[in-house]
């Protein structure tokens, strides 16, 4: 029994990876350090959203919104920036705003009692409105070289983004394994009316859930803009779409109750390693929103199956 | 639920009149509120013809979201409604362009193809038992890429007069799509609420177990309400072609969507199923569109509507939200 879960939780990564390979061995300059560093660099964006949805998706939420923080709180850190603020200070306001919008979200979800999905998605649409407002519907550059240099420098030949990935990936982990409010969270997700028994506020788990998700979408959008030294309104519009994706790739469940942060951060790497071979391989982006819209059914609807059948099994013992 | 009877019985017949009018007529609160602050407060709005250019303007989206009301009753939503669109217009001109198809019969192909689009959604939401907006977010995507592949990038401009006059034709001053919404208004209204499946929608949208209990065939009216939902958006495309003059695969996106969904929920539509009229969809729509036209006499920035109305349209619903908990 254990090992066909298992099986089952890590078949889209064996998968992946087997696809990873073979376009590794057609591909002539894939397997070169400068372009895995390359992909590194701009699949950490994608793994610190991944980890976002994470959070959310195992209290059955969700975050359609992580296209409008991302480009709203970094259109803030980067107006604090032109009006010459310092750097670090004004990514820190910029994740602080992220961390509002996610407080929010969480509110509306838990008090008002709101789909997720609706509540995240018109957050989304408010955030993006706003960041159109500042930016007058252009994008905004002109922003310090040091910024630029946290996008796109190296240290130790490993770009810098991928350090700050790591540490958020550490981060998550701590929080979800080892502390009292990790352990409520998938408590939460697998059966909420047992955790009010227990005498533990789901609402305040909520709130914390998505708050966390709006920071780090936050410092997803300001780390997207710094690589690439503007700032775009739409800049994060593809980004929720692959953070869902690397997420359910990754093993979290869409019916709450499971996932790990380190999976879904292998499932971002394996998103920004197809996209590249697509690239590489010459393949119009528009045939990849395609593969991933597909991809995201076809692993969902397996889950869904999956769980249907051991919910049959449970009934029947 | 019969804790609530049970105060409903005790409560007077007075405040019971008022709970009922707060919870029928919501929507036409809202509409006739912001209706007549347009006209006294904002200038050049209580004109003849400010008002027929906002029905002209309403009538695309109105159809659109009278197809996402029935999806919305069963309990579902679509998140596609908008790729779906922009895909429909672009056949929609290859057919009646590119093929030289008869108008009509393309007309009727690209309402089918729509309606391929909801079946997929309604099969996949359905059998799969995935959740609603996951698949449309899915499918969304898929469309679009489609949509894209056929297009490669591309529009299909300068449609001649006849394909243009589908929606753009006026009788009485009033342009066609203005009529052609109205009959598909009727025709909503009529299934909704005066046909035997009308009752079946709602009555799944409630309760899908006791509707299945009852002999209703809830498998079918569900996938049926996203056909029904893909057939409007393939008529919305066709007329919006019309009226931009252009077929491209952008044309609706999630800024559509968005609009529908919201004008639905406005017009009273619940997202939890089981609530929504045709009438109510209506002065959804048009509510949003007098507010946008309010916004634009007043001079406000465009880049300013999305977060308006975003805004607005968040206060509806914890209002609706709030106002459900309150009444129930």
């Amino acid at each position: 029994m254990k090992k066909t879960n298992l099986k089952k939780k890590y078949i889209f990564i064996i998968i992946a990876l087997a696809a990873f390979i073979i376009a590794g061995s057609f591909i002539p300059s894939y397997f070169t350090f400068n372009n895995i560093m390359n992909v590194t660099r701009q699949s950490s964006t994608i793994a610190i959203c991944a980890l976002a949805m994470t959070l959310v998706l195992i209290i059955k939420g969700i975050d359609l919104g992580t296209g409008g923080v991302m480009a709203f709180c970094a259109m803030i850190s980067g107006m604090l920036m032109l009006s010459g603020l310092n750097i670090f200070l004004a990514i820190i306001l910029g994740m602080i705003t992220g961390l509002i919008v996610g407080i929010l979200n969480g509110v509306l979800v838990a008090k008002i009692k709101i789909p997720a999905f609706i509540a995240t998605y018109v957050t989304g649409q408010i955030t993006l409105g706003i960041a159109m407002v500042i930016g007058k519907g252009r994008s905004i550059s002109g922003m310090p070289a040091s910024y630029q240099a946290i996008g796109n420098n190296l240290f130790l030949g490993i770009p810098i983004n991928t350090y700050i990935m790591i540490v958020f990936l550490i981060i998550t982990t701590i929080i979800l394994k080892y502390t009292r409010m990790g352990k409520h969270i998938y408590a939460l997700g697998g059966n909420e009316t047992t955790l009010k028994m227990e005498g533990v506020n789901p609402d305040r788990i909520k709130v914390f859930a998505f708050a966390l998700c709006g920071l780090y979408a936050a410092l997803a959008g300001i780390l997207l803009s710094a690589q690439m030294n503007t700032v775009h309104p739409t800049q994060g519009s593809t980004y929720q779409l692959d953070a869902v994706a690397a997420s359910v790739i990754g093993g979290v469940s869409m019916l709450g109750g499971e996932g790990k942060a380190w999976m879904s951060v292998l499932g971002a790497l394996i998103i920004g390693f197809l996209r590249n071979a697509l690239d590489m391989l010459g393949i119009h982006p528009y045939y990849q929103n395609l593969a991933i819209g597909t991809a995201i059914i076809i692993v969902v609807g397996i889950s869904v199956y999956n769980r249907n059948k051991e919910l049959a099994m449970a009934k029947v013992f | 639920m019969s804790g609530g009877s049970q105060n409903t019985s005790v409560m007077t017949e007075e405040k019971k009149g008022f709970r009922n009018f707060v919870k029928s007529k919501g929507n036409v609160v809202i509409f006739l509120f912001i209706w007549i602050v347009g006209m006294i407060f904002v200038k050049n709005f209580a004109t003849l013809d400010n008002n027929i250019n906002i029905i002209t303007q309403s009538a695309i989206p109105i159809i659109s979201c009278l197809g996402m009301t029935f999806v919305l009753i069963t309990g579902g939503i679509d998140l596609s409604v908008g790729y779906t669109l922009g895909f429909c217009s672009y056949m929609f001109g290859l057919l009646a362009i590119k093929m030289n198809v008869p108008v009509v019969i393309a007309l009727i192909l690209t309402m089918l193809i729509g309606g391929l689009c909801g079946l997929l959604n309604g099969l996949l939401v359905q059998f799969a038992k995935i959740p609603a907006f996951i698949v449309t977010l899915g499918t969304g995507y898929i469309i679009f890429g489609i949509a894209q592949i056929i297009s490669n990038g591309s529009a299909i401009t300068n449609l001649p007069d006849h394909v243009l006059a589908i929606g753009r034709a006026k009788f009485l001053g009033i342009s066609s799509a203005v009529y052609i919404a109205a009959a598909v208004v009727i025709i909503c209204w009529f299934i909704l609420h005066r046909s035997v499946f009308g009752r079946e929608i709602i009555s799944v949208g409630l309760n899908i177990k006791a509707s299945d209990l009852s002999g209703i065939k809830s498998g079918f009216v569900t996938v049926s309400a996203y056909v029904a939902c893909g057939i409007c958006s393939g008529l919305a495309a066709v007329l919006m072609a019309a009226r931009v003059n252009n077929c491209v695969p952008t044309m609706g996106g999630t800024d559509f969507t968005f609009r529908v969904i919201t004008a639905a929920i406005l017009g009273g539509a619940s997202l939890f199923g089981g609530v929504g009229t045709a009438w109510g969809s209506v002065l959804g729509v048009l509510t949003i569109y007098i507010i946008e036209n309010c916004l634009g006499l007043l001079g406000v920035n465009f880049y300013m509507y999305t977060a308006i109305l975003s805004i607005i349209i968040l206060g509806a619903i914890i209002f609706e939200n709030i106002k459900n908990r309150i009444l129930q």
